[in-house]
């Protein structure tokens, strides 16, 4: 880790605890104290290429932060804003000014003009932090047997903005929009394949996931130390210890895994395959996880003021976000199946075994 | 957490890539001249001593044993990657494997400079096989109770007692033995030491045990009184229990706690390619691929911080018992998606594997340290225990 990633994340974990954190579950939405502190710091526009006017953090540095704030139950949309909008706008030569922005792929939007003006028409769904955001950057990927994605920017207030929001399991929105007629605040072709979109995205929120996670590890040792039931802490109980030994065994898994696809880019790891196992190791560890959480705390940690439903509700929400383990189990068969991989040369999962193959653009089906 | 953050260990660069490569060559060469069947837990049922020797030929024995004891002098990752190479391919290495894995570094952390000439160069030859005699009747997952006794006779020691699970001990050239010096069995780890005790000898006798799979791997073995001399004392006298705790984090994180039976997902795998696959066994291939992936770096993990010299003992735990975990469950998967009946000793590859898989299974989550032993090691890591 670096000497910077590591100031970020000191300087983000004192600003949340300085603000705190209301853990109740459902949560009332998004921490939109700490947010705005996170936006007047600097830190939600970061992680963007030189290239493209970014200061020289790197994706692992703005993780660091999403995993700091995921570990402290804090909600904020960096994801979505900081990993793939800004970065999405950025790539196409835009600088967008929003408070909060969201992200997604219009598979079915398009733009056209109309009276001079560029307009979107289309539906996206499932995108987190509907409500809150006030812009939203949408990846138009090409039509079939075209080339080249585009971007489009629109304001979520604009006209023709029908929003349907509603919330996950912690409490967050999520919604499903529909434009018509919709003028463009910005509309550029961007270097961006889906592929490329969705693997940013389904490693963020593996990072997420493996930080929630880790929370649920930190609170549930916690919890089985102190709590005494038949005249001792429950962690003296031989079978309480096992189930927290298997915790920490696929919390550590869940880590390691996220690392290493973090850091994909700058060893040989094969970044696709890297970013498909370990977002498939953390969504299917999810529900474990949660579920020993919740076991180990016993019916206090199903109720709404306990600081566990923050964590366990975070890890039901994220493990689909960008993709199931389901859907990246099937990226990695069709690298074994359809292009004829070895399984054993995708365990490996060096680049030298099966260089970043641009067949894999256009087939996601995110 | 326990996932302590290191160097990312480069598993990759060329060298290791031309190695890699170099491993392949060879055991396509094997294989395309029948010298073995690839089979599934072949490093505890492939005993071939031939291929263990062509091995060795190659320099892929000893490998992080000094050049001085007849080693090769490199390092732990080239290690690794022919390890893994060779448990993916289901090669029969299950002559040397004890000796290369685990009693050089053991010979080397603990030995005399009598013992390291003796047994080194021999290891590192393909040409000295070794068995391991811990566990006893009464004391499996209870090391600490062991009863085998060594009596110090000054110029000899006398050692009695019966140890079991002693896998390839009817063809092993020496084996370590772990006995009670000194105190009583109430002393637990106090009192403990370790010998080399060479074979075969008078007064050891080795009585095959039959697994259900039909085959002999394991022994029983007995010492009735067996006098070995005082240069067999591996160690220092009473240290034997921090010795084998050190020993296990060798034993328990390498690439063999994941991947015995990948040479069935192989299989399996050329199978669905070939025969065409559905959606949910797409799903349950790609399921058991990443979890490989994410063993592999857990074990690798644990191989950098070996190298570096610490104790990764908490982490080596986690990944013995997801790791042999998982082995059993990508044997359920397989056959529960598939097609294929389990069928022993059959001509399609596919569904002796299966046989061989289901018939292993339970032993996964028994050697080097049960699963809820291991457990237990993390817990206390935890501080909980």
């Amino acid at each position: 880790m670096s000497e910077f990633t590591a100031e970020l994340i000191s300087a983000t974990t004192s600003m949340i605890d300085r603000i705190g954190v209301d853990l109740q579950t459902p949560a009332r939405g998004m921490d939109s104290a700490i947010w705005a502190q996170l936006g007047a710091a600097g830190f939600t526009t970061i992680g963007i290429p030189e290239t493209a006017g970014g200061d020289g953090a790197t994706l692992a540095d703005v993780l660091a932060i999403v995993a700091v704030a995921a570990r402290r139950g804090a909600l904020t949309p960096l994801i979505e804003h900081t990993v793939l909008a800004h970065w999405l706008a950025a790539s196409a030569g835009h600088t967008p000014t929003a408070a909060t922005a969201s992200a997604a792929v219009g598979h079915s939007c398009s733009v056209r003009s109309l009276d001079g003006a560029t307009v979107l028409n289309g539906t996206v769904t499932d995108v987190a932090y509907a409500g809150d955001a006030d812009t939203l950057v949408v990846l138009l990927p090409p039509d079939p047997g075209a080339e080249g994605s585009a971007v489009a920017i629109v304001a979520m207030s604009g006209p023709g903005v029908t929003v349907t929001a509603e919330v996950d399991p912690i409490g967050v929105s999520i919604g499903d929009l529909t434009f018509e007629d919709t003028p463009v605040l910005f509309h550029g072709a961007a270097p961006v394949s889906l592929d490329e979109f969705v693997r940013r995205g389904a490693l963020a929120y593996a990072a997420a996931t493996a930080a929630a996670a880790a929370a649920v590890h930190d609170h549930t040792l916690r919890y089985a130390s102190e709590r005494i039931q038949f005249g001792r802490p429950l962690a003296k109980f031989q079978a309480v210890q096992q189930r927290l030994a298997q915790l920490a065994a696929l919390t550590t898994m869940m880590e390691i895994a996220v690392d290493t696809a973090t850091a994909a880019d700058d060893t040989p790891e094969d970044p696709y395959v890297a970013t498909a196992a370990a977002k498939v190791v953390t969504a299917m560890s999810a529900q474990p996880v949660a579920s020993a959480g919740h076991q180990i705390h016993g019916a206090i940690g199903t109720t709404s003021e306990h600081p566990l439903g923050r964590f366990t509700t975070s890890l039901w929400s994220w493990r689909d976000r960008h993709g199931s383990e389901g859907f990246w189990a099937d990226a990695l068969a069709r690298r074994i199946l359809d292009d004829g991989a070895d399984v054993w040369d995708v365990v490996v999962g060096t680049r030298s075994a099966h260089d970043e193959s641009p067949t894999t653009t256009n087939r996601s089906r995110q | 957490m326990t996932a302590v953050r290191t160097e990312h260990p480069d598993p990759t660069d060329t060298r290791l890539e031309d190695l890699r490569a170099d491993v392949r060559g060879f055991l396509a060469d094997e294989l395309a001249r029948g010298s073995y069947v690839p089979d599934v837990d072949s490093w505890m049922t492939g005993f071939d001593p031939g291929f263990s020797g062509r091995v060795a030929e190659r320099g892929w024995l000893g490998l992080t044993v000094p050049t001085r004891y007849g080693g090769r002098g490199r390092s732990p990752l080239e290690r690794f990657v022919v390890n893994e190479e060779m448990l993916a391919h289901g090669a029969p290495v299950a002559a040397h494997w004890i000796a290369d894995r685990q009693m050089a570094p053991s010979i080397l952390a603990n030995g005399s400079e009598e013992q390291k000439q003796r047994y080194l160069p021999g290891i590192s030859a393909g040409t000295t096989f070794f068995a391991i005699g811990m566990s006893e009747p009464d004391a499996g997952s209870d090391l600490a109770a062991v009863r085998t006794r060594a009596v110090d006779n000054g110029d000899s020691w006398t050692i009695s007692g019966t140890k079991v699970w002693t896998t390839g001990a009817h063809l092993a050239h020496a084996m370590v033995v772990l006995a009670r010096t000194d105190g009583q069995p109430a002393d637990r780890q106090n009192g403990l030491s370790q010998f080399i005790v060479d074979l075969p000898h008078p007064d050891i006798e080795i009585r095959p045990l039959r697994s259900i799979d039909g085959q002999q791997h394991f022994n029983e073995v007995v010492f009735h009184d067996a006098r070995v001399p005082a240069s067999a004392l591996l160690g220092v006298r009473g240290n034997g229990w921090t010795q084998v705790m050190s020993e296990l984090a060798f034993e328990r994180s390498g690439p063999e706690r994941y991947l015995s039976t990948m040479p069935l997902l192989r299989a399996w795998s050329a199978h669905l390619a070939e025969a065409g696959a559905t959606p949910g066994q797409r799903e349950t291939l790609g399921i058991l691929t990443a979890r490989a992936w994410a063993l592999r770096r857990m074990s690798l993990r644990v191989a950098a911080e070996l190298t570096a010299g610490r104790k990764p003992d908490v982490l080596a735990a986690m990944v013995k018992d997801l790791g042999s975990t998982f082995e059993g469950d990508l044997v359920e998967a397989v056959r529960s998606s598939g097609r294929v009946g389990a069928r022993r000793g059959g001509a399609d590859p596919l569904a002796r594997m299966l046989a061989q898989s289901v018939l292993h299974t339970p032993v996964f989550t028994l050697r080097g340290g049960t699963n809820e032993i291991l457990r237990g090691i993390v817990a206390r890591g935890l501080g909980v225990r």
